[in-house]
């Protein structure tokens, strides 16, 4: 895993330089994330805030951000890099494992439509959680429509296959952090 | 090697899809992906499949049940499409709110796309997009507007842009976000003031301790009036008494602000809560009091004028208590609520710019507010002089002043005039219009008519600042001169410049900042919203938001920024320069170079044919012997002329060329030429 992962980190680190012409997509920033995923999954008065997810304070700037003071507001640390990488995954992953802990004792507020879906994807790795609706409904729930259908059906298969016999705890959460990382999600469209 | 942009969650090979086709292999490695989502998508891949095996995936089954409630048809790509333009939109026109279960998509998916998207307008969350994109294309926008229920501070703070985004929900005037003056919004009153309560004031909640410094004024003031009630004192004792009590404003004003925050203090200060009713008192004052002897000083004057001062302060305290938390939150744009400002002693109407502008907007003694000026070209003109400076005056004959030219006019000439209506604002945009002496926020001062002089008309220019909006100083006949910030906003609403630069902005905060725009496809926008606002300004608003939702650019996944997606109507693209520079070329040098055969230098800049060769694409251009010139030479004269100061050999010839397309133009010619050049050398 941190093997992979630091590739990953090498691979994006070396990106910027290369393909200077055509960086034009940026994070969307923490905010407008926390925005979107509260108003899929949080009832309306009890909003998600990924910042409360960041693994130390004042970390949110850091992952594209319109907040200044003093000065015109210009849209910074949006272009990934290896830095505001790492924070991302380490926020989502804090993310990913209370949606996955959820399973058992709720760890974040839910709508009721959500925590429906939830509950049938936290009966796997039973036939009944790999069902196609079921998984496609939790993808939704999270990701909405920004992806391709292609992204679902490969996020689809790869934990119908990968994760054929983990628990529900663990694949929920590495269910969520996966789309919570795509790049459809991270990214401003 | 996989397909940019297909899924790939780990290494496979020859996987097959749930569909049937071939699952995308992906070996990783820099050649795989085009940009920086790819490597995002590649961390994300790496992450998420850190800890996989090779397993294969089994056959599925359906559990009955949840298959009636799907929530889209998976064999339909053009419903997943047209949801995810819903989804967008509904993201885009409330104010960041996608769709949610409250929402019924497969009821939306019935309507057409414009209807789709006046319901979402006609949502109360809308005003939320139009104040975060006013805020956008004032160069202020925040992160967030709200926080839970209520809305962040700093969204009250450029009361235009309120202004502006509750009259497009009520079917008013868009175009109010250019009156530089206007209402004032004062944002609810903070829990917190900037320092916490402290000795006496201990204990007390924020609510507790405004009250408690508003009771102090009342009652300095009070005790000033009793004294002149009743048996008549001597003048001369009064006089003294209501002096000292003048000279401790400073005081009591320092006093009363510590139950507030810098942004609400920064309010007071400029609408002159407190020291506006002192002032009108030190005026009866001075009348009374100055020189008089003793019996001829008119006591109940003074009275009556500590007794107005001290109403007018009940009064705005009054307003201002209509702002506690307890009283006013708004839960939507729509409720925001104007500050009374007839409370106050003369602030008629509130300068736009708010708490964060007048820090970020800062002037000195020196600049002569050209960060002002720099400002309002670029955010209301789309005129970035920092990123393109614009065209000097007309070439000069001499060396200096050809030097000067290059060096500095080509900026002054557009800024200063600009920087002249500001010309009475120092610090924090303090009006200082009548007063003597002017203060700057670097803290220095200076003697006011001295400082303005240097936006004084020399005599006979029929005119008395040189003030203004200057569109080139190489042909001044467009220049809109005038005087005050209220002669600004109306130059600014009348300037088909800044209502392009609405449209630009607009495409810019519904699409990307970066991407590309046909200057065609924007002028065909530009004159339908122009059309359109002077009818109904917030009409044109909503109609310029829906065409830019139904644009391709607005559609694509995967934007090129520096490819042009939508064209004005007519025009094809393949057969025409590239976007980025074929409008410039229209508007500029298609007037003389429209033929190869008989146009000005054997060159048709309308055209974009095969190169000798092939491989590349140029403009017809003839030499002397009727032969086509090659791209490398044609690319060469075009930016050799456009650079070239002789006025004989600069290109517009005798005409005028705006700065930014001018550098758009010239670097587009040099980068072509970098790159035939390197696919030369290969």
């Amino acid at each position: 895993m941190r093997r992979l992962f630091a590739l990953a980190l090498f691979v994006m680190a070396a990106a910027p330089a290369a393909q200077a012409e055509v960086l034009s997509s940026q994070f969307k920033g923490l905010a407008a994330a926390s925005r979107e995923i509260s108003r899929r999954i949080a009832p309306g008065d009890s909003p998600i805030e990924l910042g409360k997810y960041l693994p130390a304070e004042d970390l949110e700037r850091l992952l594209g951000s319109w907040a200044g003071f003093g000065n015109e507001h210009n849209f910074r640390n949006g272009v990934p890099n290896a830095l505001n990488m790492v924070i991302w995954h380490a926020t989502l992953s804090r993310f990913a494992a209370a949606v996955g802990e959820s399973c058992a004792t709720p760890r974040l507020p839910m709508q009721a439509r959500f925590r429906a879906t939830l509950k049938k994807v936290c009966a796997w790795p039973a036939e009944s959680a790999r069902d196609e609706a079921v998984l496609q409904a939790f993808w939704l729930a999270l990701m909405g429509y920004q992806a391709p259908e292609a992204e679902y059906a490969a996020w689809r298969d790869f934990f119908r296959s990968a994760y054929a016999a983990k628990p529900a705890a663990e694949t929920v959460a590495a269910m969520t952090l996966a789309i919570a990382m795509n790049p459809y999600f991270l990214l401003h469209q | 090697m996989g397909t940019a942009g297909e899924p790939c969650y780990r290494e496979m090979q020859g996987s097959v899809r749930a569909d049937g086709r071939r699952f995308v292999t992906c070996g990783g490695g820099r050649g795989l992906f085009g940009s920086a989502r790819r490597w995002a998508l590649a961390a994300a891949a790496a992450l998420g499949a850190a800890s996989a095996s090779l397993t294969p995936a089994p056959a599925q089954q359906r559990s009955a049940g949840i298959e009636d409630a799907r929530p889209f048809p998976t064999a339909n790509p053009d419903g997943w499409a047209k949801r995810r333009w819903i989804e967008k939109t509904a993201r885009l026109l409330r104010g960041g709110e996608g769709l949610g279960p409250d929402d019924d998509v497969d009821s939306l998916m019935t309507l057409p796309e414009d209807e789709i998207a006046r319901r979402f307008m006609r949502d109360a969350r809308f005003g939320d997009m139009v104040l975060d994109f006013n805020l956008f294309m004032l160069g202020f926008k925040p992160d967030r507007l709200r926080n839970g229920s209520g809305y962040e501070r700093t969204a009250f703070d450029f009361s235009n842009a309120i202004a502006s985004a509750q009259a497009v929900l009520a079917g008013g005037d868009y175009l109010k976000l250019f009156d530089l003056r206007g209402p004032l919004y004062l944002a609810p009153l903070s829990d917190e003031p900037e320092d916490p309560p402290a000795g006496a004031d201990a204990g007390l909640t924020s609510p507790q301790l405004r009250l408690k410094v508003m009771a102090e004024v009342r009652a300095a003031f009070a005790a000033v009036i009793a004294r002149g009630k009743g048996a008549r004192p001597n003048g001369d004792w009064y006089c003294s008494l209501v002096g000292k009590f003048l000279e401790r404003r400073d005081d009591i004003a320092s006093r009363f602000v510590r139950a507030f925050n810098d942004a609400e203090v920064f309010v007071f200060t400029r609408v002159q809560l407190i020291q506006g009713p002192f002032a009108a008192v030190a005026s009866v004052h001075a009348e009374e009091c100055d020189g008089q002897p003793e019996q001829w000083v008119e006591i109940p004057l003074i009275v009556g004028a500590l007794e107005t001062a001290l109403y007018r302060l009940d009064r705005a305290f009054a307003e201002i208590l209509k702002h506690e938390p307890a009283a006013y939150r708004p839960r939507s744009l729509a409720e925001f609520r104007p500050f009374d400002l007839t409370a106050l002693i003369d602030t008629h109407a509130w300068l736009a710019f708010g708490h964060e502008q007048s820090i970020a907007l800062g002037n000195s003694s020196t600049n002569f507010n050209r960060k002002r000026a720099a400002y309002v070209l670029k955010r209301f003109f789309c005129d970035d002089i920092v990123a393109s400076p614009p065209e000097p005056p007309a070439p000069a004959r001499s060396h200096a002043q050809a030097k000067a030219e290059n060096t500095c006019i080509a900026c002054h000439a557009k800024l200063d005039p600009m920087a002249g209506f500001f010309r009475g604002h120092g610090a924090y945009f303090f009006d200082y219009g009548r007063m003597s002496a002017i203060v700057f926020d670097d803290l220095s001062t200076a003697e006011r008519t001295k400082y303005e002089a240097a936006w004084r008309a020399q005599p006979g220019a029929n005119r008395e600042w040189n003030v203004g909006y200057v569109r080139s100083a190489a042909t001044p006949d467009g220049t809109a001169f005038g005087n005050t910030v209220e002669d600004l906003s109306r130059i600014i609403r009348a300037a088909p410049e800044a209502k392009r630069c609405v449209v630009r902005r607009l495409f810019e905060y519904m699409v990307a900042p970066d991407q590309m725009i046909d200057s065609g496809w924007l002028d065909h926008l530009t004159q339908a919203f122009e059309r359109e606002a002077a009818v109904d300004s917030g009409e044109a608003f909503r109609n310029a938001v829906l065409r830019i939702a139904q644009s391709r650019a607005y559609r694509e996944r995967d934007l090129a920024p520096r490819q042009c997606y939508d064209f004005a109507p007519g025009t094809n693209p393949g057969d025409a320069p590239p976007c980025r520079i074929a409008h410039v070329l229209k508007k500029n040098c298609m007037s003389c170079h429209d033929s190869a055969q008989d146009g000005d230098g054997n060159l048709d800049l309308g055209r974009w044919i095969a190169a000798p060769g092939g491989r590349e694409r140029t403009f017809p251009h003839l030499d002397k012997f009727w032969d086509q010139v090659r791209p490398e030479e044609t690319l060469a004269k075009i930016a050799e002329r456009l650079a070239a100061r002789d006025p004989e050999l600069r290109m517009p010839k005798n005409r005028l060329m705006r700065a930014d397309e001018r550098d758009e133009l010239m670097q587009w010619a040099q980068q072509e030429l970098v790159r035939l050049r390197q696919r030369g050398e290969r």
